[in-house]
């Protein structure tokens, strides 16, 4: 495995602003925030960790509609689950409401709740990613 | 360092000739005051109005809350390292309106920020229903980027609550009291009160991006350390918060000015306590920060020698974690914790209610659950836009009803579940 970060997101306004380089992968997840839970799930069984934690700050889940989770690859293959990337994401999947998804929202707040997502990851991504415009 | 607040009370707020204090009552001039505002090129417009306790007003979607206050003597000025020059504050005397909010309003994200209420069953859970508040409505210009309008809201708060102050210091006006806060230099305080326990108080700032920032001395405080603040520079505006989300547990700028934590923890000392001082703490997104923030605010308490620890949340959600970590550390560490923070416990207040828990959180004060549902009444007049109710945090589809009534979680109210305590919910033992 060449990429030992990977930031998936359903946010277009993160592939906007960050490329991929040879350490880190950025993947677009097409749907609800619930959809990039279910992909971060499969990779946090397969022994990656979280970078980032996966609770939003002051957003329930089902409130802000684009999710964004930077993770990370374990070193070796046969890596055991990381407990506690598994319990920050079952807690921050515990929300039983339906979420929110971008097309409920007008097209100014869903560029609004972009922003907010990406503003909050930058400090995150910022580290790992190149950035595709200089200007922030 | 020693501080005294000379606090000047006002019972009633009215446009006028001059800005001035008399007999209670302070007069602003409004055409004075919108030409300072407007010398800002980031807004379109600019509107002022004015709130008074027990009006049918409405004000949303409200950023800040300012206390106007100005330094008298000591050095420097108040909002230090944004509204004036970096200078270390928190001696000297400073001149307070006490009684009297400057509120920004306006649009920055189509949701988010609060809703004050200045009579009705809202009026009841947000503090700033009981100042007389004047209230600064902001258009930003087409095209700014949001974190300059975001900037310039904050400076114009800020700016507003100075102006204030020091036209009524100049104008002659007098304090109704002074309150004096002083704590000694570390080593002194260190060796007073040998009987009593030494409590810190680890003063948590959300820090997460925008609208969820707070500045210390001018700096984006994801950008610091944990350090050591004396509790008297937060009462001259070391710290200002950077507008809000949520409404109803981020702390205003006012709370900052005001901390409970702090005010409660100086009105204990030398009775049955010894407050020997404060650690600012930050808030991030990324775990590696936030365990390098917890571990090093928790050694900072370790090397000054407390035994004991007040720790105080701002906002919800993954800050939960931080609390947390701070508490298992400090306790692991030896020194005992109690945590100040509040609950998203649902609408039934059933379900957990913080992201995050560990065993050693065994002094727990909460200030409330923030999904709780509110009714709030229509009201007469809306001091900004009300258009975004259903998309507040707090407010969901259908939340705005067509007689301007609206049905909300308190998590939209300014204020109502602050976890510094400065809220008007509370629970006593009888």
């Amino acid at each position: 495995m060449s990429q030992h970060i990977v930031c998936v997101t359903n946010n277009p306004l993160i592939l906007e602003r960050y490329k991929s380089s040879d350490r880190a992968e950025l993947r677009l997840v097409e749907g609800a925030s619930t959809d990039v839970f279910r992909v971060a799930r499969d990779l946090i069984h397969a022994g990656w960790k979280f970078l980032n934690h996966p609770q939003y700050g002051n957003f329930k889940p089902s409130k802000q509609p684009y999710r964004t989770l930077a993770l990370e690859a374990s070193e070796s293959d046969l890596a055991p689950v990381d407990m506690d990337s598994f319990s920050m994401l079952e807690n921050a999947l515990d929300d039983r409401q339906e979420p929110l998804v971008p097309e409920a929202c007008s097209e100014t707040t869903q560029h609004d709740f972009a922003v907010i997502d990406a503003e909050l990851m930058k400090e995150t991504l910022n580290r790992f990613y190149k950035k595709s415009i200089p200007l922030f | 360092m020693r501080l005294e607040l000379h606090k000047a009370h006002v019972k009633s707020i009215q446009w006028g000739a001059s800005t001035s204090l008399k007999d209670g009552v302070l007069s602003v001039n409004k055409d004075e005051l919108l030409g300072m505002l407007k010398q800002d090129e980031r807004f379109k417009s600019v509107e002022v109005d004015l709130a008074h306790p027990g009006e049918k007003v409405r004000i949303t979607p409200v950023k800040d809350a300012v206390e106007p206050r100005c330094k008298i003597s000591g050095g420097g000025e108040v909002f230090p390292g944004t509204a004036s020059d970096v200078e270390t504050v928190g001696s000297g005397e400073t001149f307070v309106l006490e009684g009297v909010a400057v509120l920004t309003a306006g649009k920055l994200v189509g949701f988010q920020e609060g809703i004050v209420d200045m009579s009705g069953e809202g009026a009841k859970f947000t503090p700033f229903s009981q100042t007389n508040n004047l209230v600064a409505v902001f258009q930003p210009v087409e095209g700014i980027e949001i974190y300059e309008y975001e900037q310039a809201c904050r400076m114009a708060g800020l700016k507003t609550a100075l102006y204030l102050a020091k036209k009524c210091l100049e104008g002659g006006a007098k304090a109704d009291k002074v309150e004096t806060y002083e704590l000694p230099a570390l080593k002194d305080a260190l060796a007073a009160h040998p009987e009593l326990p030494k409590i810190g108080y680890v003063y948590m700032l959300q820090t997460q991006g925008l609208l969820h920032d707070t500045y210390v001395y001018g700096i984006d405080a994801k950008r610091i350390i944990p350090s050591i603040i004396h509790p008297n520079e937060t009462m001259d505006g070391a710290i200002v918060s950077g507008n809000c989300v949520s409404a109803c547990d981020k702390n205003s700028t006012y709370i900052h000015l005001n901390n409970p934590v702090i005010k409660s923890l100086y009105e204990h000392h030398g009775k049955d306590l010894n407050f020997v001082g404060v650690i600012i703490t930050n808030e991030n997104v990324t775990l590696a920060d936030k365990r390098r923030s917890s571990a090093y605010a928790i050694k900072l308490a370790k090397m000054i020698g407390v035994d004991g620890v007040v720790i105080s949340e701002e906002g919800f959600g993954n800050p939960d974690a931080d609390l947390i970590m701070n508490c298992r550390r400090a306790e692991q560490s030896g020194i005992k914790t109690v945590l100040v923070t509040d609950e998203y416990a649902g609408r039934d207040g059933a379900s957990q209610s913080l992201a995050d828990a560990c065993k050693e959180a065994d002094a727990v004060v909460t200030a409330g659950n923030a999904n709780a549902i509110i009714e709030l009444p229509a009201m007469e007049k809306v001091i900004g836009y009300d258009e975004f109710a259903d998309t507040i945090a707090g407010g969901f589809d259908g939340s705005r009803h067509a007689d301007g009534s609206i049905t909300v979680e308190l998590q939209a109210i300014t204020g109502a579940t602050c976890e510094l305590g400065f809220n008007k919910m509370g629970g006593i033992t009888i």
